[in-house]
C-alpha cells in the first residue's frame, strides 16, 4: 500500500467525524484563545512589575553608571549592596519581558 | 430548504432533489473535487456525476443526519478515482503533498487480507479518531478527508500553521503505531 491508497481509505472515516468537521470550529478557538490572551496579559502585568521594582531600586540607589553606592540613602546601600548591577539586570529584563508579550500580543492581533 | 426536506424530494423520486442540491452544495462539492483533480473540467465533471450516483443511492439509504458528508465522500471518491487514472506528474501538488504525508503512515508490507482488512482499517481508524481530541480530530479530518491546506487549517483554529504541522505529524506517527498495534500490516 502506498500513500495514495492510503489517502483513498480515508473514505472510511466515519459519517459522523466527516459532519462534525463541516461545522466551523468556533468554540474551542474562542476558548483557547482566551486563555492565551490571558497568559499573554499576565506576562505583561509581570514585565510592568518588574520594571517598577528596578525602577524604584535605581531611584533609591541614585546611581546608575557605577557599581559604587554614591549614595546617602542607607535603606538602598544595605538593600543592594550599593551595586547598580543587580537593578540595571533586572530593567533590561523588565523590557525585554514587556516587548516580548507586546511582540506576541501584536502578532495574535494580525492573525486574528 | 433543508437537508430534510431535499431526501424527502429524493425519496418522493422528484427530480427537484438534484437542483436544491447543486444550489445548497454544489460550490462546496466543486471545491472539494477541484482540490483533488486541480482541473476545472474535470472537477465539474465529478460534481456532475455525484449528483447521479446521490439520485441513485436515495433510497435505499437516508442520510438525513449526514447528509452533506453522504455526498461529499461521493465527489471524493469519484475525484479520487479521476486522479488515479492521471501520471503520478500530472497529480495536483495537493494530492501529491497528501499522498507523501500519509505514506509515513502505511507499514512495511501490504495488508495480510485486502477485504478484512478494509473492515479492520476503518474500525482501527475510527476508533483511533474517537480517541483524539475534538481540535486534533478536526484537524486529521480537515486535512486528509477534506484535503484543506494547512494555512487553511490554521485559519479555522486561530493557531500557527506550524503548530497544525506539528500535530498534523504527531497524530501520523500514532496513526501509524496504531494501525501496527491493530495488527493492519505484516
Amino acid at each position: 500500500m502506498n500513500g495514495m491508497e492510503m489517502l483513498e481509505k480515508m473514505e472510511m472515516i466515519a459519517s459522523e467525524y466527516v459532519q462534525e468537521a463541516d461545522k466551523p470550529f468556533q468554540k474551542a478557538k474562542r476558548s483557547s484563545r482566551g486563555k492565551i490572551i490571558m497568559l499573554y496579559a499576565v506576562g505583561m502585568a509581570a514585565g510592568f512589575v518588574m520594571l517598577f521594582i528596578s525602577a524604584s531600586m535605581l531611584l533609591l540607589n541614585g546611581n546608575i553608571l557605577t557599581t559604587e553606592t554614591g549614595t546617602n540613602n542607607e535603606w538602598a546601600a544595605t538593600a543592594f549592596g550599593g551595586n547598580a548591577g543587580m537593578p540595571i539586570f533586572l530593567l533590561v529584563l523588565s523590557v525585554a519581558v514587556i516587548g516580548l508579550f507586546a511582540f506576541l500580543i501584536i502578532r495574535r492581533k494580525k492573525r486574528d | 430548504m433543508t437537508d430534510d426536506g431535499i431526501i424527502d424530494l429524493y425519496l418522493a423520486r422528484n427530480e427537484k432533489a438534484i437542483m436544491e442540491t447543486s444550489d445548497k452544495y454544489g460550490k462546496r462539492l466543486y471545491k472539494l473535487s477541484w482540490q483533488i483533480v486541480a482541473d476545472e473540467g474535470s472537477a465539474e465533471e465529478c460534481v456532475n456525476d455525484t449528483w447521479l450516483k446521490t439520485w441513485e443511492s436515495i433510497p435505499p439509504h437516508e442520510p438525513r443526519d449526514y447528509f452533506f458528508a453522504f455526498i461529499a465522500k461521493i465527489t471524493r471518491s469519484l475525484s479520487l478515482s479521476v486522479c488515479r487514472k492521471m501520471t503520478a506528474k500530472k497529480r495536483s501538488a495537493n494530492v501529491t503533498a497528501l499522498s507523501d504525508e500519509l505514506e509515513q503512515c502505511v507499514g512495511g508490507g501490504d495488508p495480510i487480507n485486502q477485504r478484512v482488512d478494509e473492515m479492520h482499517f476503518g474500525d482501527s481508524i475510527n476508533s483511533f479518531l474517537g480517541g483524539l481530541s475534538e481540535e486534533k480530530r478536526d484537524m486529521f479530518v480537515r486535512r486528509y478527508w477534506y484535503m484543506d491546506d494547512v494555512p487553511a487549517i490554521a485559519k479555522r483554529h486561530g493557531c500557527s500553521e506550524t503548530r497544525v504541522t506539528t500535530e498534523l505529524y504527531r497524530i501520523r506517527k500514532k496513526l501509524k503505531s496504531q494501525l501496527e498495534d491493530d495488527g493492519i500490516w505484516v
